[in-house]
């Protein structure tokens, strides 16, 4: 029986009948790496007629071995999805319409209103704040073209919105950036406690790895969560946590384990500082006090910490319920507490392994040179700035010696009006930053927008100046890093559409607008190779990297020094494996955790918490999925899951709408009766445009500056249903 | 009657339900595959869910087509478009043999095969053979990311999973069509389960066998639909057109038969007319039912499965009837037959008519419709049948007698209004019972009547009063002293009659509550398709819900309507400041 991409035969017996069954037949298969989350899956992308049509999961690839999640499944579509920004667009003023321009009218407008604002209100009055979706190539250039060039101390990521409190705990506990551990040690470890992780939603193939694991030999998997979550559901315990106190039952779960011995001293004496100080503030916060706290019983709270204390080799990952806080920092420094007393750093099954969110939020913490300089090098150490400048051959005074301002700090300042200049690559803070009408207010204060993005229409494009189409994933080389530090590469699939360039092109256009031409390597693998020469040495060392060397390995994690003639580059699956930490003395920090319950509080005015969070099908700000029927259909307008018996009380049943207000905004969506959600809590997907975010708060985490998405009071009542419902992407 | 396919090699889905994260993988998997557009899908995953907070839980459930042992969907299919394969147990559908009458979206109890409006098809799961022939397992179970779904050989799947379950809460019964799916579920079931969508249905243990539908308790506020008529279009109206007017015609023209076995006749002239008009409307019934069809210009396929469906033996019959009923206006026309043979045709054409009226019955005998699947169908048609004929030449009678002087002869007279009285105590009677019955029944059939009697409450106490006014202005009209009187009480109550019978055949396609699976806060969810369709949302292709087009509408987006980039014009060169 054959198959040809036709049907045909009608035969009398109908046995002989071909089904027709639809063949998708390709011209080439390329290598990539998915461009969604961090996960880091191989994918080859099917290309016919020079247009991506499939994609399928790379079979033996150490990260996803063939599987994929449906946005994986429909990547292909994200390419050729309708609104793609084909050509560059000006204007001088946010009333007119866009008018089509050329690339050098973009480039030299682009560069004089900087100049002009940098001559006119100094160097730091132009601000730049990037993104975790672009190559690493393409975020040093950047960070090359901002430190070594524009030289404004204003320059960061929206990985702020994500992963900042990762970073800063990280660099307070071990002295330097980047997750310990690898996806491999779910195949060692004894427990696995999920802090504030959606896994199941966030991550589907990183759950397919610690499933696939539990299929092989059951061990304990506990998640924290307000919300009873499918992976809160197939864990074996779920604590139900009141949101933003996990430093709490951080720090009670050390307080067992410490109480009943079950610490490992010896790595403690060895590897630890700062032991006394933190033993002093731990024994204040028994399960006891943490229960009337965080919600959960105290015996709960013990038996969790004796499950943990009592493994061989246990492991801690989170995601945005903790980073997303005003405690984010803290949070991941009380997992890394927990994680030291007991030995579990870089060991096999033993790791406090953050789970990533944007493909490369990894690659700008380690190259963009946002929060310091390239190869995890900061800008407040002499010798760090000697060396970049020596390696750029720039003058060393054109750096700050301190780190300047994150995202969320230059949003405000541009309200005060000490920045008057924006550029923003692939983000969309419409969408993303709380608070959205202040976003709005702040944005129309800029002189210049400048939006580097693949779509238009685009909330945030409302307010810009300048659009500089670019290309979108697959349609340009260079390297992903995923959440396990893996490096990977993505081929050039096929062609961008109409005028749209590479990110690193246009940073090449801007460069020869600005004169800064010299600086900039030409090439994704030319700039690979510089990379690889300046993070020689480097914790996140690339030196043996090439992407010849990832495709066929299928990735390789950093550090990954020079391999000898002939060799194969070896990759590091975990860090820190035998101590080794960066800070000075060689020993990563116990850290103190005292508790201060900063956040908005439901009260009598608004009485329920508001949670946000994310869906499987959409991707952060809806740009792309939301422009792929296959996935947006899963959730294609607003919604919000409240809790059945509150909505009864309200009067609200399924498919009603209700008004959620805070004390911000209001907001009309679908409700969502479910007892996934607590009583006096609602849960609203952040991925709409003009919508959870209109009633965020978003207060900072004062180490790292991330805001708190998931902690704030709102008001919920009965609303009629608005007349139109087309949701904007 | 059975398919005597022995595959010599079933393949069969198996489940584990606990396993599922409804992360839709599977579903995606499937699509892309087959380049379905988002508003069909062959695998869906639904949920229902049970418990409180923080004890909360949900049975993710993805399904398919089981590729049954008995596939109705095969037997029911008119143009047979099914094949189920010996080789590998797969039934596949053709979407190109397909001529969109949606039948075997009806006897599925799976909602296995999808209609697309847009297309006009129907099409579903085809158990991705080509990856079988060439030792792979479908796309779905490839992509699972839970270790949920499973493929092998049916018989030997019990080697691999520890529980080869039946069913699970959610999935109908499956005594049907003996599919071919299994389930594992680790950990204890609940004693109950709610749906997320707007079926009113919630599954509760049983003492015998796992968990059965009931309808889940009232959700307080009733929403119930406007007594107006536009409450009662729906898709299926042509369908309310075409049976009755088929059942009035058989009635009608049976009864003509009737009265010239007795040598009695409408008023001379009468009969061909009325014949003439009998032609007229069941041709209009054909055509509106044609129409419905999502592809009517392959209308001449639905004969091509009289071994198995019903509805292939419907449409001989009724097109014989109507053949046949052209052949006897031709020859009142003509006169070219001669009483025996004449008789003959009548009779031949009568008994066309009544046969077609009893495979009508049995297109919707429809296990998978509970509320359909019961002896009240088979007397709600022939009582529209002995209602709507035996009224109208009723009239016509009384009419003749009007017009022409003659008296109304009244042996024949109080047999017609007779027989119509007694079919509509009767119908009444059986409605009264057939509640009954769907009320003991539970499940489905329940849901039905719960919407029987509350969301169309209006029109169901609507129909009742008609049915005794109707029994009033009959049993007057059957002692009816004067001719006009009679002429005139028989017009009232066949006007009454059909407006009845419309409300009834509307309301017979409106509540019917199919054997489902559970749907999801947007996806398969009938409130919130409706609620797209009433805003406009479905209007957008990324919506994922199929714009309600109306039977026979030429599709009209092809192309999602989005706005494109505002560009203006290059404008001169502006000098850089």
């Amino acid at each position: 029986m054959t198959f040809p991409h036709d049907i045909t035969v009608f035969k009398s017996d109908y046995q002989d009948r071909v089904p027709s069954i639809r063949q998708n037949p390709v011209d080439d298969w390329r290598y990539t790496t998915c461009g969604y989350c961090s996960t880091g899956c191989g994918i080859e992308v099917g290309v016919r007629g020079g247009k991506a049509v499939t994609v399928r999961g790379k079979l033996g690839h150490p990260v996803n071995d063939g599987k994929l999640c449906l946005k994986g499944i429909w990547e292909f579509e994200a390419v050729n999805a309708p609104n793609r920004a084909e050509y560059p667009m000006l204007r001088t003023s946010i009333d007119q319409p866009f008018a089509r321009a050329t690339w050098d009218e973009a480039f030299t407008r682009t560069a004089a209103e900087f100049t002009r604002i940098q001559q006119k209100y100094g160097r730091d009055a132009v601000a730049v704040v990037s993104t975790g979706q672009i190559y690493t190539e393409e975020f040093y250039t950047l960070g090359k073209l901002v430190r070594g060039g524009l030289g404004t101390n204003n320059y960061d990521g929206n990985t702020t919105l994500c992963m900042a409190s990762a970073v800063s705990g990280y660099k307070r506990s071990f002295g330097a950036d980047g997750p310990p551990g690898c996806y491999d040690d779910f195949d060692h470890t004894e427990c696995l406690l999920a802090f504030g992780s959606n896994l199941v939603e966030c991550h589907p193939v990183i759950y397919w790895r610690l499933k696939s694991a539990l299929e092989r030999r059951r061990f304990p998997v506990i998640v924290i969560d307000p919300r009873v979550t499918m992976f809160a559901q197939m864990a074996d315990i779920h604590l139900p946590i009141t949101p933003g106190t996990d430093v709490v039952l951080l720090n009670a779960l050390a307080h067992v384990v410490l109480e009943e011995g079950l610490a490992d001293e010896a790595y403690v004496a060895a590897q630890t500082s700062g032991l006394a100080e933190w033993r002093k503030v731990i024994e204040q916060y028994s399960p006891e006090v943490a229960a009337s706290v965080c919600g959960i019983p105290a015996e709960r709270i013990r038996e969790v910490a004796r499950i943990y204390g009592r493994a061989g080799a246990a492991m801690c990952i989170w995601t945005m319920g903790i980073n997303q806080s005003t405690h984010g920092s803290d949070g991941v420094v009380g997992i890394n507490n927990l994680s030291l007393i007991t030995g579990n750093v870089g060991r096999p099954g033993g790791s406090p392994l953050s789970i990533t969110g944007q493909c490369n939020a990894m690659g700008t913490r380690e190259f963009s040179s946002c929060s310091g300089l390239p190869g995890y090098r900061l800008l407040e150490n002499p010798e760090h700035r000697g060396e970049i400048a020596a390696f750029w051959g720039v003058d060393e005074a054109t750096f700050p010696q301190k780190r300047g301002r994150a995202m969320t700090d230059i949003f405000p300042a541009i309200e005060a009006g000490e920045i008057k200049a924006l550029w923003l690559i692939a983000t969309n803070p419409m969408t993303s930053m709380p608070d959205t009408h202040r976003v709005a207010q702040t944005l129309k204060k800029l002189e210049f927008l400048a939006i580097q993005d693949v779509f238009h229409p685009l909330p945030s494009a409302e307010f810009a100046h300048a659009f500089l189409p670019a290309a979108i994933w697959a349609e340009k080389e260079g390297t992903f890093t995923n959440s396990e530090r893996r490096v990977n590469l993505v081929r050039k699939v096929v062609d961008p559409p109409g005028e749209a360039k590479s990110d690193l092109d246009i940073f090449l256009g801007l460069a020869d607008a600005m004169s800064m031409t010299h600086l900039i390597a030409r090439t994704p693998a030319q700039v690979m190779d510089e990379i690889g020469r300046v993070s020689e040495g480097r914790p996140c060392d690339y030196s043996g990297i090439t992407h010849e060397a990832l495709e066929r390995a299928g990735g390789i994690q950093w550090p990954a020094p020079k391999a000898d003639a002939g060799e194969a580059p070896q990759g590091s699956p975990r860090l820190y494996t035998d101590g080794g930490f960066h800070h000075a003395d060689g020993r990563a920090k116990l850290i103190p955790l005292l508790f201060d319950d900063d956040n908005e509080r439901p009260d009598t005015a608004y009485p329920f918490w508001l949670n946000t969070g994310r869906v499987v099908e959409h991707w952060h700000t809806r740009t792309k999925t939301g422009r792929i029927g296959n996935l947006n259909k899963f959730s294609p307008i607003p919604y919000v899951e409240m809790n059945s018996r509150d909505a009864a009380r309200l009067g609200i049943e399924s498919l009603d709408f209700a008004k959620i207000r805070s004390r911000r905004s209001e907001l009309t969506v679908m409700a969502q009766l479910t007892e996934r959600v607590a009583p006096g809590m609602v849960f609203i997907p952040f991925h709409y445009a003009r919508g959870a975010n209109l009633l965020t708060l978003g207060l900072l985490d004062p180490h790292s500056r991330q805001p708190a998405f998931k902690q704030q009071a709102v008001a919920v009542e009965k609303a009629e249903r608005p007349t139109n419902l087309s949701q904007e992407v | 009657m059975s398919l005597t396919m022995m595959p010599e090699r079933q393949g069969a889905f198996h489940f584990t339900a606990s396993n599922c994260i409804g992360c839709h993988s599977c579903e995606a998997a499937c699509s892309e595959k087959n380049g379905l557009p988002p508003h069909v899908a062959w695998r869906k995953v639904g949920f229902v869910e049970t418990g409180t907070f923080p004890d909360y839980r949900r049975i993710n459930i993805s399904m398919a087509c089981n590729h049954c042992d008995d596939p109705v969907c095969l037997k029911g299919c008119p143009t047979r478009a099914y094949v189920k394969y010996e080789d590998t147990g797969a039934v596949i559908q053709d979407s190109m043999v397909c001529f969109g009458c949606q039948y075997c979206t009806w006897v599925c109890p799976y909602g296995a095969p999808v209609f697309d409006p847009l297309a006009g098809t129907v099409s579903k799961c085809n158990f991705c053979v080509d990856r079988q022939i060439v030792g792979l397992k479908p796309a779905c179970v490839e992509a699972c990311l839970g270790h949920a779904l499973d493929f092998g050989p049916r018989e030997r799947l019990g080697e691999t999973h520890d529980q080869v379950a039946r069913s699970i809460p959610g999935f109908p019964t499956p005594d049907i069509t003996r599919p071919n799916v299994r389930f594992a579920f680790h950990g204890e079931l609940a004693d109950g389960y709610g749906r997320p969508d707007t079926m009113n249905l919630a599954y509760h243990a049983n003492t015998s066998a796992g968990h059965a539908p009931r309808v889940a308790a009232p959700s307080g506020t009733e929403k119930q639909a406007p007594l107006a008529w536009k409450s009662l279009r729906s898709s299926e109206s042509p369908l309310v057109a075409f049976t009755l007017i088929a059942q009035g015609v058989v009635g009608s023209f049976a009864a003509l038969t009737g009265l010239g076995a007795v040598n009695v006749a409408p008023a001379p002239g009468l009969t061909t007319p009325l014949l003439t008009l009998m032609c007229a409307l069941l041709g209009y019934g054909l055509f509106t039912s044609t129409m419905h069809l999502g592809r009517p210009r392959y209308f001449y396929r639905a004969m091509n499965n009289l071994r198995y469906s019903w509805v292939s033996r419907e449409i001989l019959f009724v097109g014989g009837f109507m053949t046949l009923l052209l052949a006897c206006t031709g020859n009142a026309f003509t006169g070219l037959l001669a009483p025996p043979l004449s008789t003959a045709l009548g009779w031949a054409t009568v008994l066309f008519g009544v046969t077609g009226i009893y495979c009508m019955v049995h297109v919707y005998r429809i296990p998978a419709r509970p509320f359909w699947d019961h002896m009240h169908t088979n007397i709600a048609f022939f009582k529209s049948t002995l209602l709507l004929g035996p009224l109208a030449v009723a009239l016509a009678l009384a009419a003749g007698a009007a017009l022409s002087g003659l008296p109304l002869p009244h042996a024949p007279w109080l047999a017609l209004t007779s027989i119509a009285l007694a079919a509509t105590l009767f119908g009444c009677a059986a409605s009264r019972a057939h509640g009954q019955d769907m009320a003991r029944a539970g499940g489905e059939a329940e849901a039905s009547l719960d919407r029987l009697t509350k969301t169309y409450g209006n029109f169901q106490r609507l129909r009742q009063w008609m049915g005794v006014a109707l029994a009033g202005v009959l049993a007057g009209a059957s002692m009816a002293d004067s001719t006009p009187l009679a002429a005139a009480l028989a017009g009232g109550a066949l006007v009454l009659a059909m407006a009845g019978e419309v409300v009834e055949r509307s309301l017979f396609y409106l509540v019917v509550v199919p054997t489902t699976m559970p749907g999801a806060l947007f996806l398969k969810n009938a409130g919130f398709e409706q609620l797209a369709r009433d805003t406009g949302l479905a209007e957008d292709r990324h919506v994922g819900v199929a714009p309600d087009l109306h039977h026979g509408d030429p599709p009209k987006l092809p192309e999602p309507p989005r706005p494109a980039p505002a560009i203006a014009p290059v404008p001169e060169p502006e000098a850089a400041r």
